[in-house]
């Protein structure tokens, strides 16, 4: 990465919070402009790691760039204040100012670094506007739904012209209409902004739409920092596999580019060119891409036995048992339809898993 | 509250705020000039209140008087100092002097006290005299014995008279001030109680004084409001004039009647 | 359970208003003309609104810093700081008076000489804001506690310095709570006795309400006392309609 296109860089970055070590070495680098997405379960340290980009929480050891300037490095001892960062906070819950009115949220960034209030309000209502929320300026936050909130926290983090931005969960709050709605709002205003930008989340939907770059927080540990496709084509490889709800199943090398997985028989798929015949592999695939009643001739077909069956919002939600292997898959309500209605508990049926869908890594 | 009503109530409590503190400074008073400090007993507040002003008008001294119970008078006395003290009291007096906070050859009688049986006006026990206080039914109010002067006195006086085992179980308070002692019988909360002659004319229409005779009390001797330089006066001199006056003087001898004390013998009205 | 609880709270109230009125109907028209007569009513009055005044700035002004290190939890062994703050609250306050009167004229006597506190009305302060002040503590890093650090750290990543963030966030958050800080703390120290008695002494020209009642009470003058005592209620009354004021209206902005 040149130093020139630099957004945010984290090196070695330790911290401890009441004595346990949550991030343990963490590493990431985000070019100028892009959005990176930190992915990791509940407690994975996630906001821990924004509280330490942001300032706010000191790290142990290591080393935080934003736009190429030092704001923290443990052997120099370098620790900006936060507002000397330049790293604009957009907490889970939004943190907008409940004393002060729409307008006065999105100008606050201004009055606070010197600007005159008159002039503040008037660059506010310009940003409002950007943001379509200007119809709000004289609401309380309280008043708000949880989209317009979002919308007013974005507004004032943009109006601080901050050289990274720093958003924590921003969809979980919101109902998921919402957020269908908010998600490629938030991706354009991050594209027309130019802006770097850290999103810590659970949701991979968030990733996939928003990130640039994908990380995966584990352990305290980071790893990843490929784009979302790579990351869905071979979570195995970035140990996204189990947060991701991937299916996982051990299995056999047979010959290179087929293996064998106990109750689904030969199976065929891109394999480590490393491994040996024989040896011990992992298999990995989304439940989604399991493909019910397949055309004859489709590779990778195998025989399960239908065990439960529940409709959901957007069709079925089907379990199969294969041999010891238990898969979950849902189908579309119309693509069954078609097949002449969703299968019956008990029954047998064919499925197939398309090659491309499987990621396959040394046990 | 928004932010400006908030800042506006700010506003006005620092205005406040500053204009007290200037009244407290000012008050305060940085030239007081000669200060004689003062402990007097509080049930005698209001005589004393006089006398200092009198003293203070005879001699131009400043009298800072700070009033309070025998005990707690003697508490600050010793933490605090000062140069006079005047309890409730002899035993209080004779504490200080035992602590060697007081010159015991400055002590003197200040106003006297005669023990009477202070009753409700009406007096609806028809009490007459001290075996009165043992007949049974009638509600009895002493000072507390161990703590207070008065209580003291009325145990002795009891005791003497063998009294004191008949009348204990009559009695249903033992007060823990003369003052809290008195508003008892003004409240009828109390039948009878052994109180000093003066505190019937703090409530002259709701108490009525049952004189005790003289013989019975004539061994213990009437108390006495006690009065002595104390042993760290900065200002000794000033402060045995203080006593002198209080004791001695025609017009704090006229102050002391007229609030019905009784004065030392010798110095007739 | 309702309908008993009502009861309850109805005869509550019913007791403390046939205690005011017994407090009035005892003090009469000669207990009012007594206590004015001896010049403590209205000095009384003023005195105690005066110093009450005082302290209760004195002590919201000390407790913002304090209660705001405390909810932030930016004291080392901050547990074991607050309950040694909040000691003297469970002290009586003639004792919290005692250990003034010892500290002003032992080891800290150089302190009396510049304030001059021991026997003026200055002490009165003193030993108000010693009551009061881990009251107002409490108090205000309760204020405190309700405003969440979360928006001091945005305030802070928009380049708001600590003292803007603090002047702009949690002061104004925390308004209304000081407010109510600051009236309890003018209401206890209206109701101080114990420790200004000692403090201050028990004299005409440190005789707040309750000392110019006690200097009246224990002279037998409890007509004049029953007065002065009607007085003070009157004022805590109008203390605590404010308080009372204060919550009601924060009910109504709070979701």
């Amino acid at each position: 990465m040149k130093p020139a296109a630099r957004g945010l860089r984290v090196e070695k970055l330790h911290v401890e919070r009441g004595g346990r070590a949550v991030l343990q070495g963490a590493q990431l680098g985000l070019p100028r402009g892009a959005v990176g997405v930190v992915l990791g379960p509940n407690g994975a340290g996630k906001t821990t790691l924004l509280e330490a980009v942001l300032g706010i929480v000191r790290p142990s050891s290591g080393r935080i760039e934003i736009a190429g300037d030092v704001v923290y490095d443990s052997s120099s001892g370098v620790n900006l204040a936060p507002e000397r960062r330049g790293a604009a906070y957009v907490p889970q819950d939004y943190g907008l100012f409940p004393h002060l009115t729409v307008l006065e949220n999105i100008a606050f960034p201004l009055i606070a670094q010197g600007v005159p209030r008159r002039e503040a309000l008037q660059e506010a209502r310009r940003v409002a506007e950007a943001l379509g929320v200007d119809h709000l300026a004289s609401a309380r936050p309280t008043a708000l739904s949880g989209g317009q909130k979002q919308r007013v926290a974005l507004a004032r983090a943009l109006a601080a012209q901050p050289r990274l931005l720093l958003l924590d969960e921003p969809f979980t709050a919101l109902d998921a209409p919402t957020r269908e709605k908010l998600r490629p709002l938030l991706r354009r205003v991050l594209r027309e902004a130019d802006i770097t930008a850290l999103l810590v989340t659970h949701s991979f939907s968030d990733a996939w739409i928003l990130g640039d770059l994908v990380y995966i927080l584990e352990e305290g540990r980071l790893r990843g920092g490929v784009a979302p496709e790579e990351l869905a084509r071979h979570p195995l490889r970035y140990g996204a596999a189990r947060l991701l709800g991937y299916h996982i199943l051990e299995a056999r090398l047979a010959s290179p580019n087929r293996v064998k997985v106990p109750g689904l028989g030969l199976l065929r798929a891109e394999t480590p060119h490393s491994a040996e015949p024989g040896s011990r592999l992992l298999v990995a695939f989304r439940g989604d891409d399991i493909v019910l009643n397949p055309p004859p001739g489709t590779p990778n077909t195998f025989t399960a036995t239908v065990l439960d069956v529940t409709a959901t919002r957007y069709g079925y939600r089907i379990v199969l048992a294969a041999g010891d292997a238990v898969l979950t898959t849902e189908a579309p309500r119309g693509h069954l339809l078609a097949q002449g209605g969703p299968p019956r508990k008990g029954e047998k049926v064919r499925a197939s898993i398309p090659p491309e869908a499987i990621d396959t890594a040394p046990a | 509250m928004d932010g400006k009503t908030a800042l506006v109530a700010l506003g006005v409590v620092a205005a406040a705020a500053a204009l007290a503190v200037a009244a407290l400074a000012h008050h305060g008073g940085s030239d007081r000039g000669l200060v004689l400090r003062v402990y007097l007993c509080s049930a005698a507040r209001k005589p004393w209140e006089e006398i200092v002003k009198l003293f203070e008008e005879e001699t131009g001294v400043h009298v800072e008087a700070i009033y309070g119970s025998s005990g707690y008078l003697l508490a600050q006395l010793r933490l605090v100092g000062g140069d006079v003290y005047a309890p409730a009291s002899p035993y209080y007096m004779e504490l200080a002097v035992q602590e060697g906070l007081v010159d015991p050859g400055t002590v003197a009688k200040a106003a006297l006290l005669y023990p009477v049986i202070l009753v409700p006006r009406g007096n609806p026990a028809g009490v007459s005299g001290l075996e009165d206080l043992a007949r049974p039914g009638v509600r009895v109010g002493i000072g507390e014995p161990d703590r207070v002067a008065v209580g003291r006195y009325a145990r002795l006086l009891l005791e003497e008279t063998g009294l004191w085992e008949k009348v204990r179980p009559n009695i249903v308070v033992y007060a823990k001030t003369v003052a809290e002692l008195t508003n008892y019988v003004a409240m009828g909360a109390v039948d009878a109680a052994i109180t000093w002659d003066v505190n019937h004319w703090w409530y002259p229409n709701r108490t009525e004084a049952i004189p005790i005779p003289e013989e019975l009390w004539r061994g213990l001797g009437p108390s006495y409001i006690p009065i002595g330089v104390a042993s760290g006066s900065s200002h000794p001199d000033l402060a045995r004039r203080f006593v002198e006056f209080a004791t001695r003087s025609p017009e704090a001898l006229q102050v002391w009647r007229r609030y019905h004390y009784h004065v030392p013998a010798g110095d007739g009205p | 359970m309702a309908r008993p609880a009502a009861v309850a709270a109805m005869l509550a109230a019913a007791a403390v208003a046939a205690l005011l009125a017994a407090l009035a109907a005892w003090a009469g028209s000669s207990g009012f003309a007594a206590a004015a007569g001896s010049g403590l009513l209205a000095y009384s009055m003023a005195l105690s609104v005066a110093t009450a005044t005082v302290s209760a700035t004195l002590a919201i002004v000390a407790a913002v810093p304090v209660g705001y290190a405390l909810s932030r939890r930016m004291v080392p062994a901050s547990s074991l700081v607050e309950a040694l703050l909040l000691t003297p609250f469970a002290m009586p306050p003639v004792a919290m008076g005692v250990a003034l009167l010892v500290l002003l004229v032992g080891p800290a006597s150089w302190l009396n000489r510049v304030l001059d506190l021991v026997f003026t009305p200055r002490g009165l302060v003193a030993a108000q804001l010693a009551v009061t002040f881990p009251m107002a503590i409490r108090v205000v890093r309760g204020a405190f506690d309700a405003v969440p650090p979360k928006l001091e750290a945005v305030a802070r990543s928009l380049g708001c310095s600590w003292w803007c963030s603090f002047t702009r966030v949690a002061l104004p958050l925390a308004a209304r709570g000081l407010s109510a800080a600051w009236l309890l703390s003018f209401l206890r120290s209206l109701g101080e006795f114990g420790a200004s008695a000692v403090l201050a002494g028990v004299k005409r020209d440190t005789a707040t309400l309750p000392i110019a009642i006690y200097l009246e009470l224990s002279g037998g003058e409890s007509h004049a006392a029953a007065a002065l005592a009607t007085l003070s209620a009157l004022v805590a009354a109008v203390g605590a309609a404010g308080l009372l004021m204060l919550e009601k209206r924060s009910g109504e902005t709070t979701p």
